[in-house]
């Protein structure tokens, strides 16, 4: 290294090597056939050998040949190729025998002439670094695992509570019609209206049953046909149109001049769509001059299906929970919580996606399917 | 008595039960609708859901510790068991009974409370 003469600018040789030797990162300088010439002082430590024991050799004794045989590969790479060679991670075998992980970038040297002389390896210890990834991805998967855990136990206490109250109308009336039978006999009307309830508690645990099936995708699994949309929405809307406007809300639909096929369920979506709507309506029982508009529009290979009501949003504290089963704002008796989160579940089914707008002024929940023609 | 829960049905199948043993029953759907009908009528027991809209049923045991003159006995149903349960008994109620119940466990807990002994039940 005689630069110092041909530019005065030029620090002499031997701040370069104490520049080396001061830094963390190992530097580890190899002639041709991976033979180590020189190496700083962060690596003589990892080997735990001196610059007269590294000279010449190609690996340490205690190193795993397996790995020596890769550093060789990847030494001659760089000498062909003639390009810098970064290897994210490799393991080293450390002079206590410990194997860390290394970041490596191997670069050659050159010649005057432009030929690989020599290649270059600085190496950090990235060891520690990944160990702190994986113990951070553990307490996140921990996290996850408690909040599912939760929200489990949330919705076992929802489930209990919407099953248990059908069971007690039935376990109540089946024994009582029992001990009516046994005291006087058979009594017709008692008999009449008192089976008529225990069916309806009955269908309302059925009902919820099938409810969680949807959660399922195989019970799921209906009959897709090729309709225009516009028609599941005029249907599904017929249904509901009169029951809105009786409360005196104003109920607005937009949807496109054309054709839009999408491959789907009626029934399933019509389901959705309904919901929507009737948490709208319910959304907004007290506000004045409410509104409640469906619109339909196509954009290249999706369609979107808007229910926008008059309310200001889903309440900050909610937007998280809302499709989680058996949440619920309605009162109590006002359906157990299931309605968004099995519509989410449905629309799934069909490709596509249910969402909250929550950049939109008023209370918005978006359909988007999937468009075949 | 006055009985108390917002699910029409079971509220009737309760009120059917007890009557049939001889209570005289007030219905109500909710907390709130309790504590009005507790102003104007005098009633033994309470038997009320905990889980309702508009007044729950530990808000309404709370309301009839504090304010009802000579307060009846307060029975809550609950849906599944947790905390409210314990929390119940601890601020006064007379006893939880955890659904899906029995009739006679129900009538049996409503006659102890009153302490009424009932000789011709569960003879055969």
């Amino acid at each position: 290294m005689n630069d110092s003469k041909k530019n005065p600018h030029s620090l002499p040789a031997e701040v370069f090597r104490q520049i080396l030797e001061s830094l963390d990162d190992m530097v580890l300088v190899k002639g041709p056939k991976s033979k180590m010439l020189w190496a700083n002082r962060a690596f003589r430590e990892f080997y735990g050998m001196s610059e007269e024991q590294l000279h010449g050799i190609i690996d340490a004794p205690f190193s795993n040949p397996d790995h020596t045989q890769q550093y060789v590969e990847h030494d001659n790479y760089v000498y062909e190729s003639r390009k810098a060679l970064d290897i994210p991670r490799e393991p080293c075998t450390r002079h206590d025998g410990v194997v860390r992980q290394m970041h490596t970038v191997k670069s050659p040297i050159y010649d005057d002439a432009g030929r690989t002389v020599m290649t270059v390896g600085i190496s950090r210890d990235i060891t520690d670094r990944i160990e702190g990834e994986k113990l951070k991805e553990e307490q996140r998967a921990h996290q996850m695992y408690s909040d599912r855990l939760q929200a489990l136990s949330a919705m076992a206490g929802g489930m209990a509570h919407e099953i248990n109250t059908p069971l007690s109308v039935i376990l109540t009336l089946s024994d009582q019609l029992r001990e009516i039978v046994e005291e006087r006999g058979f009594d017709r009307d008692v008999f009449i209206s008192s089976t008529k309830v225990i069916a309806d508690a009955t269908m309302k645990i059925s009902r919820l049953i099938s409810d969680l099936q949807t959660f399922s995708r195989e019970s799921a699994r209906e009959k897709f046909d090729l309709v225009d949309i516009r028609d599941v929405v005029n249907m599904t809307l017929s249904l509901c149109r009169q029951r809105i406007q009786s409360k005196g809300i104003r109920f607005d639909v937009t949807m496109p001049q054309k054709n839009l096929i999408v491959n789907c369920s009626r029934t399933q979506l019509s389901q959705v769509l309904l919901n929507l709507c009737m948490n709208a309506q319910d959304a907004i029982a007290r506000i004045p001059s409410p509104w409640i508009s469906v619109e339909v529009k196509d954009s290249e290979n999706k369609i979107e299906i808007s229910v926008t009501d008059c309310g200001s949003g889903v309440p900050l504290e909610y937007r998280e929970k809302i499709f989680r089963p058996f949440f619920t704002t309605k009162d109590v008796g006002q359906g157990p919580g299931l309605g968004l989160s099995v519509s989410r579940s449905l629309i799934q089914g069909h490709g596509g996606t249910l969402e909250y707008d929550d950049k939109a002024a008023n209370t918005v929940f978006r359909v988007t399917l999937p468009r075949v023609s | 008595m006055l009985i108390v829960d917002d699910d029409v049905h079971l509220r009737d199948a309760m009120a059917l039960a007890v009557q049939r043993k001889g209570y005289q029953v007030m219905g109500a759907m909710s907390g709130n609708e309790a504590t009005a009908l507790l102003k104007n009528h005098k009633v033994d027991i309470v038997l009320s859901d905990i889980r309702m809209a508009n007044g729950d049923g530990m808000e309404l045991l709370n309301y009839i510790r504090a304010f009802v003159p000579t307060p009846p006995s307060v029975v809550l149903v609950t849906g599944y068991s947790d905390f409210t349960a314990e929390e119940a008994l601890r601020v006064g109620a007379a006893a939880v009974i955890a659904k899906p119940f029995e009739r006679m466990k129900l009538i049996g807990e409503l006659d102890r409370i009153i302490g009424y002994e009932r000789f011709e039940k569960k003879s055969a």
